[in-house]
Order: structure tokens, then C-alpha cells, then sequence
């Protein structure tokens, strides 16, 4: 398994659609045979009214990442970087 | 005089920006709709009656004496469009939120203003419905001012005052607790939270008012009937309010006592709710929604509860499928289940687009869907296509329901994320689906798709066995929704059964065994069947003693009669219905 910070711009137009995703999280990730494991996640209030977020993930590739983003109907993710190290 | 009336005198302090900005209802282009929203006993009930003072022409619809569905909610708001509607305690109505925005509030008149107060900010989809036509209020505590103004006019001098509110910072409903725990307990350290007000201010009631508080935490409301000896004494308590459906105690009162009395005494808790089953039973057969509801509010098993009363915002809108979901839909069957079961998903959708439930998330996409409608409503095609709804049908020609009770089929229910594991969406449609088998009148069976162990042990708590063919069944009992609520809720409790066993010819009644003929028994069996309805008694005698029979009609009376006698103290439960026949109530 490995860290990857997964980014979003953006991607949730209210508090409610983020406390939904949150709330669908741990059953979606159960459903992923251990695959993906939540770190936690950073939200940012954007001048738009919108949200962005910055979430750490551990998991077993790039792919699953992007299946976990599909079942959970989010939107293709700005960028999804595999962490070097945590200092 | 009750705790509502007193409410209803008292001045309003502290909440005159809260009440002018209400008044901009009023101003031209200002907005339709007001929502007031803050945690239990900060005031948005009180905040309502004042800025209902001030009008002529109000309807007041209090969501804890509604029954939760549109028909409840016309009748509770009348024929005539209001000036004013205000709708107090709407999280108890989270589930009409859909039917509110859609239907009811967009065919009333334009002059019409509506104010609602609830506990939670409302949803992303409240700001999409109504836009600049919504205003938000949220209620906070009060400021230390006011505080103070409010305990001092309950008696206490400034110094008290000021200590009191230095441990409850401005809350309304403990302010009032702590002034009433004040004035008993002079001596008393005020601790810091609501709970422990409502201890400490219990601790200080006579034995008999606080025996009437632990039987009433159990029920969903207090009528003169359901608790005859404590209803009198619980009318003035400072957390009671007189509601058109009775007493309510204030949420976090019942909470807390309730916790209270199930952690110290759970026999004695167990014992208060079977008295309240007992009684409530009794009622059900004449008591409408309200009496259900009571029942409901007995019954601890989750999925059901939650159906009826959600303690939690729900993420999630669950309506019926709009044309444009088709898509959707079939995209989610085809993540889970491709090919055969997405074409079929497809012949149910031509054949019954209203039969599908959808739950959309915030933004409005569909995260998971279900189909439930009447199994008369399926069409022939489908029977022949769809090998599940084959096990049904085999199930149904061995077990023949009686004429007059409904069959429903929910066929499939899938999230897009999870499929038909357990989730949050998942939940969601699981209880709309309890909800309108709850709501559609005279359902014997619900039949229903074995979804996995885990959606199946959820199921099973509340009544659903497998059968054969991947298919599961709900039979409901003779009595339908209220005789079924009543089996859940009567679990673990210590009531004395009533069961017929029929191979002995033996009835128990209250742990007594009492010996039937075998005509006695057929009898019985034949009006528990039908437990509740009339039964005629050309019917009786055509089905129990049968066809050829041609005796007098009085054969039947007879044998009633035995069955009085030996039914003893429960002889009422068979009544004669002049000029028709006879109807059971439950034993």
C-alpha cells in the first residue's frame, strides 16, 4: 500500500453534498476488500461558495483510487500524487 | 395550567433582530419562506407564537401531532390557503421535506408566507428550491442580558442569576430548569448541562409524579387514556407542553429520563412498556394514525423507527423517478448486475415507471433506486420474464391470502457505490420502502428479492424469511400494518401471549389453557385470520361449517357464545356486529 494525496477543485457545491461523501465513505471503502484505506481529508471553502479538498489515501494503485472516486460519483480528480516520504 | 399555555403569556426576551427579521417576510420582494433552526429548548417554538401573535390569519401545523404523509399534513393545515402557515417542529416531518417543496408549497397562494422551525440548518436543496426566497435564522442562546432577564422573572435575584447562567451560557430550556431546580434545591451546585439539570430538578418531584414521568417516557405522547392516573400531575411540570394530540414531554427530558430509568431499572423499564403496549393495543383498532405512531414509537427495532421518526439529517431525498432517471437507473444495475437483470430492470421500467423509488443525492444526482408496487400492478409479461416474480406467484398459490388484503412486490433496491450492501443511501430507501408498506392501507405480504447476508439479517429483525427462488416474503399477519407493528414491539417485553395451537385444540390466554371443540376452534381460527374486520356471518358458516350446510344461522351464535364463555375476562375481544356477523379483536 502506498500514500497518495489525492485533489480536488472545487468538486462539492455545498457542506451537505461533503457530509453525504463523507457519510457514503466507509461503506463504499468496505466494498473495496481493503484496497483503499481513508487517512483523512482537507476542505477548503472557495470564493465561489464551492469546496475543495485534499485527501490522503493509502492504497494499492492509482486505478483504485479512480474506482473509489467512481463509486462514490465524484468527479476525476485535479491530481492524484504518490507521497515520497511523511517527515 | 400547562407549561404551553404559560409559554404562550410569558414575554418574549431577547429575540427582537430573530423577530425582525421574520417581519421581513412582509417587505416587498422579501422572501416566502423562514426557517428558524437551533439545537432542542433554545426558543424557536416560543420565537413562532410571538410573530404568530402578531398576526390575524395563522395556520400553526405542530409536526409532532401530524401524521407524517400529505393527507396528514392537508388535514392538519386546512382547506383554505393560509396568510401565515407556520410549521413548528418540522424534523418530525423530514419526511414530506420532498412532497413540502415540490407540491404544497409551490400551489399556495403568492400572499402566502411560511415560517418553519426545526433543529437542523436546512439542506443545499432548500437553498436550490427557493434561492433569494429563503431566509435562514438561526437560533443561538441568549445573550447575558436576557439570561438574566428570564431567571430573575422566575423568581431568582441577580446574584443567582448570574451564577446560574455562568454554567448554562444562555439556553432557554435550562434556564427554566435550572430556575425550577433552583427554587427547590437552594443549596444545590448547578451542573452544566440539560440532562443533568433534568436530574437534578427530577430529584426534587413527589413519588408519585416522578412514577407518572418514568411510565410517560416510553410513550410518544400522554393522553388522559394511556396514562389516566398521571396525566394530571405531569400538566404542570416546566418541560410539558399541551399539543392537540396531548402531552409531550420536551425530547430531552423523555431522553434522559428514559436512559435513566433503562440503565437502573431496566425491569421496571421493561415493565412500563409493556403496560404502555398493553394500552396502546387496546386503542389501536380505533385509534387512526395516532395510536400507530404510538406503537411505532414502542418498537425498538432500528429500521423501523428510523422510518417513521429519523433521529439523524437525511443526505438523501427519496422520491419517486422522474422519466429522465431511466439512464441513471440502468447504469447502476448495470455496475452491479449486467446483463439478464439490466434488461429486465428495463421491461419493469416500460411496464411500471411509477414503481420506482429513487434517493438522490444533494445535488440531485441518483445514488441508488428501488421498484415496490402492488403485485396486482405487475404486468403478465413480467411474471413470465421475471424468475423471481415466479417464486412469488408459487408462493402465493401455496399460501392464498384472504380477498381484500394487498400483496406488494419490492423487487430490487441498489446504490450506485455499494450495490445492495448496507450504506447510508441504501438505508435511506430501505425505510422509504418500510414507509409506504406502512402506509398503504390493508397489506397482508410484502414479497421481496434476497439481497445478501447483510441487507437479509437487517430484513429478517423485522419479519422477512426466505423462500424459494432467491425471494424473500413479509407476511404481515391478519391484521395488517398495526397487528405486525405490535408483534415488533412487544418483543423481549413481559407480556403474556395469546396463542391458539390448533393441533391440541388449545387456547393460552394470559398463561392459562383453556380446551376447544374442534368446531370452537375452527371458529377461532377463522376470526384470528381475520383479526379486527367483520366478519359476516353467512361467511363464517359458508367457510367453517361449509357448503352444505343447512342448519339455521344461529348454529354460529351458538357456538360464539361457547367461545365467550371460555374466552372469561377476554370475552369482549368477540363482539356481535348487529345484522352482519361477528369481529375479534386482539386477545
Amino acid at each position: 500500500m502506498d500514500l497518495y494525496l489525492v485533489s480536488r477543485t472545487g468538486a462539492w457545491h455545498s457542506e451537505e453534498e461533503l457530509a453525504a461523501s463523507a457519510d457514503c465513505m466507509p461503506a463504499v471503502l468496505d466494498t473495496f476488500g481493503g484496497d483503499i484505506r481513508w487517512v483523512r481529508s482537507y476542505v477548503f471553502a472557495e470564493p465561489d461558495g464551492t469546496f475543495s479538498a485534499e485527501c490522503l489515501y493509502e492504497a494499492t494503485s492509482r486505478k483504485r483510487l479512480a474506482e473509489l472516486a467512481d463509486a462514490l460519483q465524484l468527479p476525476p480528480a485535479d491530481r492524484v500524487r504518490k507521497l515520497h516520504a511523511a517527515v | 395550567m400547562s407549561f404551553g399555555a404559560l409559554l404562550a403569556r410569558r414575554p418574549l426576551v431577547g429575540r427582537d433582530a430573530e423577530l425582525a427579521a421574520l417581519r421581513t417576510l412582509h417587505t416587498p420582494g422579501g422572501p416566502l419562506v423562514a426557517v428558524v433552526h437551533g439545537v432542542a429548548g433554545t426558543g424557536k417554538s416560543a420565537l413562532l407564537r410571538a410573530f404568530a401573535a402578531e398576526h390575524d390569519h395563522v395556520t400553526v401545523v405542530d409536526g409532532r401531532a401530524v401524521e407524517p404523509t400529505p393527507e396528514g399534513f392537508l388535514a392538519a393545515a386546512g382547506e383554505t390557503p393560509p396568510q401565515l402557515l407556520i410549521i413548528d417542529t418540522f424534523e418530525r416531518l423530514r419526511l414530506l421535506d420532498d412532497w413540502l417543496r415540490h407540491t404544497y408549497f409551490p400551489s399556495l397562494p403568492e400572499t402566502t408566507r411560511i415560517v418553519i422551525a426545526t433543529r437542523d440548518k436546512p439542506g443545499a436543496v432548500w437553498r436550490a428550491s427557493f434561492g433569494e426566497y429563503l431566509h435562514v435564522i438561526g437560533l443561538g442562546p441568549l445573550a447575558p442580558a436576557d439570561a438574566h432577564a428570564v431567571l430573575e422573572q422566575h423568581g431568582l435575584d441577580p446574584q443567582q442569576a448570574a451564577e446560574v447562567n455562568r454554567f448554562v451560557r444562555g439556553h432557554p430550556l435550562s434556564l427554566q430548569l435550572a430556575a425550577s431546580a433552583r427554587r427547590e434545591h437552594p443549596d444545590a451546585v448547578i451542573p452544566t448541562v440539560t440532562q443533568e439539570l433534568a436530574h437534578l430538578y427530577l430529584d426534587g418531584l413527589d413519588a408519585p409524579t416522578r412514577a407518572a414521568l418514568d411510565q410517560a417516557c416510553v410513550l410518544r405522547r400522554v393522553t388522559r387514556s394511556l396514562l389516566p392516573d398521571g396525566y394530571e400531575r405531569l400538566e404542570p411540570l416546566p418541560f410539558v407542553e399541551l399539543t392537540p394530540e396531548g402531552l409531550v414531554i420536551h425530547d430531552t427530558v423523555r431522553e434522559a429520563v428514559s436512559a435513566l430509568l433503562r440503565a437502573t431499572d431496566p425491569v421496571r423499564h421493561r415493565a412500563v412498556r409493556a403496560h404502555a403496549w398493553r394500552q396502546i393495543r387496546s386503542e389501536l383498532p380505533d385509534g387512526g394514525w395516532a395510536s400507530v405512531a404510538d406503537m411505532i414509537a414502542l418498537v425498538e427495532e432500528p429500521l423501523v423507527r428510523e422510518a417513521f421518526f429519523p433521529t439523524s439529517i437525511q443526505h438523501y431525498a427519496v422520491e419517486t423517478a422522474r422519466p429522465s432517471d431511466r439512464d441513471a437507473i440502468l447504469a447502476i444495475v448495470a455496475r452491479h448486475q449486467p446483463g439478464a437483470t439490466t434488461a429486465l430492470m428495463a421491461d419493469w421500467w416500460d411496464a411500471v415507471p411509477d414503481a420506482f423509488r429513487v434517493a438522490r443525492s444533494p445535488r440531485g444526482t441518483v445514488v441508488a433506486f428501488t421498484i415496490l408496487c402492488d403485485l396486482r400492478d405487475v404486468p403478465q409479461g413480467l411474471f413470465m420474464r421475471d424468475p423471481l416474480c415466479q417464486a412469488w406467484r408459487e408462493h402465493l398459490r401455496a399460501y392464498p391470502v384472504p380477498k381484500g388484503q394487498r400483496v406488494l412486490a419490492a423487487r430490487l433496491a441498489l446504490a450506485h457505490g455499494t450495490g445492495s450492501a448496507p450504506s447510508p443511501c441504501f438505508s435511506a430507501l430501505l425505510r422509504d420502502v418500510e414507509r409506504a408498506s406502512l402506509q398503504a392501507g390493508q397489506v397482508r405480504r410484502i414479497y421481496s428479492a434476497q439481497g445478501g447476508d447483510a441487507i437479509d439479517v437487517q430484513l429478517e429483525a423485522i419479519g422477512y424469511l426466505a423462500i424459494d427462488g432467491d425471494a424473500t416474503v413479509c407476511d404481515l399477519g391478519p391484521e395488517s400494518v398495526p397487528g405486525w407493528l405490535s408483534e415488533l414491539a412487544a418483543r423481549d417485553l413481559p407480556l403474556a401471549r395469546t396463542t391458539l395451537n390448533a393441533d391440541a385444540r388449545e387456547l393460552t390466554l394470559e398463561g392459562r389453557t383453556v380446551a376447544l371443540t374442534k368446531l370452537e376452534c375452527d371458529v377461532l381460527r377463522y376470526l384470528q385470520e381475520r383479526e379486527g374486520q367483520v366478519v359476516e356471518r353467512q361467511a363464517l358458516l359458508r367457510d367453517v361449517w361449509g357448503y352444505e350446510w343447512s342448519g339455521g344461522a344461529n348454529a354460529a351464535d351458538v357456538a360464539i357464545s361457547g367461545l365467550r364463555r371460555k374466552l372469561g375476562e377476554r370475552a369482549k375481544a368477540l363482539e356481535t356486529v348487529r345484522g352482519v356477523g361477528f369481529r375479534l379483536n386482539h386477545l
